[in-house]
């Protein structure tokens, strides 16, 4: 047993490595005082896109400046070069919807969200170091509250709904898997899942009690990346949660939540000594994933509820750079989730933007909208081109790169499953095509009703711009995907 | 002395109490006093683990304690708004989105 001064040098010493998230709770109280006594809403956007810049800086530097993994807190939390590579993806996304939320009403109207969606993102930061059954847990919980109370924030009729509904799902996620947990300490008596004391113990664990312990404690990572048969929320909280909060939905938790699962499969798969095959149950889960996310995508009249389903999906897609275990399938899973996060939320912002000016929220609305905001019209092809996953977008790139690992993982294994996975994948391509050129197919063939009116040119908005930076940045890594896997190639996802 | 496992059976049986609650339940604070027994029968667990000496069980559950308050707070808070507007707490009567 160490002694009380050992313990409290651990503590400081590893609060130095704790700056992004010091500074982070320190916003997140700032934030509260400032919407106190300020009364209005654009200090408040002004001070949070300064912080979230600010954490994006701080962990960026603690990237850069991170040479062996830390363990903090006596080994409560890990920081290893992924963590921080995840921590600055999250940054970046919540960076962005600092940025997108500077249209959205309900948001603004109410000072409380940005403090909430600073919780949000510390609670991410935790998950992506966490090393601890513990920390796993509360980070979670972190996530999902603030997201309850998020979804809600239209607060009409709707808004409720699908927080309800968000939250009743998410507390029996979260109750499931922290039952599994219960079951996994009682297997190891050690809360620490990278010690290999734990995977000893795993190993030899009953078969049994061990397969139905952490089928539960997946249970509550597969809901956070809204995976089947725990996707059911997202339809619904998409649809009625503000345009801004269902961006931050698509990607900061979703990403959080990838990040530990392909930790978590790690351990679980034991190295490949699982006589459990969970590579072949991931990827049957994955399948459903991607039939469930394009064929409910297909029949949605709702945009918002359309990309709800494409979310969905992807996170299919990126599930399956979790099931060809090896280093460069984590990688590529990254470069997936970069490009993810950055086409997600430029086509939200676009969503919102008509949104608000046209008031119109379903496909067949956006007829000839591309001769009245003709600029809007052009990005939201090529974003939608880049979410089907076609050339000359990033999106193409990142699907390939997954697919690639997928295709070296079956050629190792010889693996059946994984061939069908691969199949599924390129034919769900095809058909998520269908969906995704519907919306570029009503603003361009489709005459609007009302025409009149298409002198008007509405290009000067701030959210064009910012789309185009999105856009040309995902251009961009289709062109030189190299500049983006040069610094991903520096992350040793070695465990 | 107590053996350990009757603290797993008890435990268990809770769980699937609680899990039998939430499924059967329509009404939205009776399927949050289930996930709060489901969360109870893990805390035992992570309690008659720990008698050993080891307080990293009891610590957890202690945690989980805090975090089923937090949850119950925003829950209750929630479903009080969809009371507001539904007048029902019934699950399947709060169904307004279709599309």
């Amino acid at each position: 047993m160490a002694s009380l001064a050992d313990k409290l040098s651990d503590i400081l010493n590893s609060a130095v490595n704790f700056g992004p998230e010091l500074l982070l709770v320190s916003g997140i109280l700032l934030l509260i005082v400032v919407d106190l006594m300020v009364k209005s809403s654009r200090w408040l956007s002004v001070v949070s896109i300064l912080l979230a810049t600010l954490v994006l800086v701080t962990d960026a530097m603690q990237w850069k400046l991170l040479e062996n993994p830390v363990a903090l807190f006596s080994e409560f939390l890990m920081l290893d070069s992924p963590a921080a590579a995840w921590k600055v993806v999250l940054d970046i996304g919540v960076l962005l919807v600092m940025i997108m939320a500077g249209r959205s009403v309900p948001l603004k109207s109410r000072g409380e969200s940005y403090p909430l969606i600073f919780t949000l993102l510390l609670g991410g930061h935790l998950l992506v170091m966490a090393s601890n059954l513990l920390i796993v847990y509360l980070s979670i919980e972190l996530i999902s509250i603030p997201s309850y109370v998020l979804a809600a924030f239209h607060f009409n009729k709707r808004g409720v709904e699908s927080a309800v509904k968000y939250l009743l799902f998410g507390a029996v996620a979260s109750a499931l898997m922290l039952y599994g947990m219960s079951w996994i300490y009682t297997f190891t008596g050690n809360l620490n899942f990278i010690r290999p004391e734990f995977i000893d113990a795993l190993l030899n664990a009953d078969i049994i009690p061990l397969t139905i312990a952490t089928v539960l404690m997946l249970s509550g990572l597969l809901f956070k990346i809204a995976a089947v048969p725990f996707h059911i929320w997202a339809p619904d909280a998409y649809t009625s949660s503000p345009t801004a909060v269902v961006a931050l939905f698509s990607t900061v938790p979703k990403l959080a939540g990838f990040s530990i699962l392909a930790k978590w499969f790690l351990v679980i798969n034991l190295f490949g000594l699982s006589s459990i095959d969970w590579v072949s149950i991931l990827s049957v889960i994955a399948m459903i994933t991607l039939l469930i996310g394009n064929f409910s995508a297909l029949r949605q009249s709702s945009v918002k509820r359309m990309l709800a389903y494409s979310s969905i999906a992807h996170t299919g897609f990126m599930m399956v750079a979790i099931v060809s275990v090896s280093e460069q399938a984590s990688r590529n899973l990254f470069f997936y989730a970069t490009v993810y996060t950055l086409m997600n939320i430029a086509v939200f912002t676009l969503v919102q933007l008509l949104e608000h000016k046209e008031n119109i929220t379903k496909a067949e609305e956006y007829k000839g909208m591309i001769r009245k905001y003709p600029f809007t019209g052009v990005l939201i092809v090529v974003l939608m081109i880049s979410l089907a996953g076609l050339p000359p977008t990033g999106g193409f790139t990142a699907k390939l790169l997954v697919f690639t690992s997928l295709w070296e993982a079956y050629d190792y294994t010889q693996n059946p499953v994984l061939l069908y996975l691969f199949l599924f994948g390129l034919l769900n391509t095809v058909i998520s095509l269908f969906f995704y050129l519907k919306v570029p197919f009503f603003m361009i063939f489709r005459e609007r009703s009302d025409p009149q009116k298409d002198g008007e040119q509405k290009n000067v908005v701030w959210e064009n711009y910012f789309v185009m930076i999105l856009v040309l940045v995902i251009l961009f890594l289709f062109f030189k995907p190299d500049s983006l896997m040069d610094v991903i190639n520096n992350i040793s996802f070695a465990f | 002395m107590i053996p350990l496992e009757h603290f797993y059976f008890i435990s268990a049986i809770l769980f699937a109490l609680g899990l039998a609650i939430v499924v059967t339940r329509r009404n939205a604070i009776f399927v949050l006093m289930g996930v709060e027994l489901m969360l109870n029968a893990a805390n035992i667990n992570f309690v008659a683990i720990s008698h050993g000496g080891k307080l990293e069980g009891q610590l957890f559950a202690l945690f989980v304690i805090v975090v089923a308050a937090a949850e119950a707070a925003v829950g209750l808070a929630i479903i009080l708004a969809v009371y507001r507007r539904f007048k029902t707490i019934n699950l399947d009567k709060v169904n307004e989105i279709t599309d």
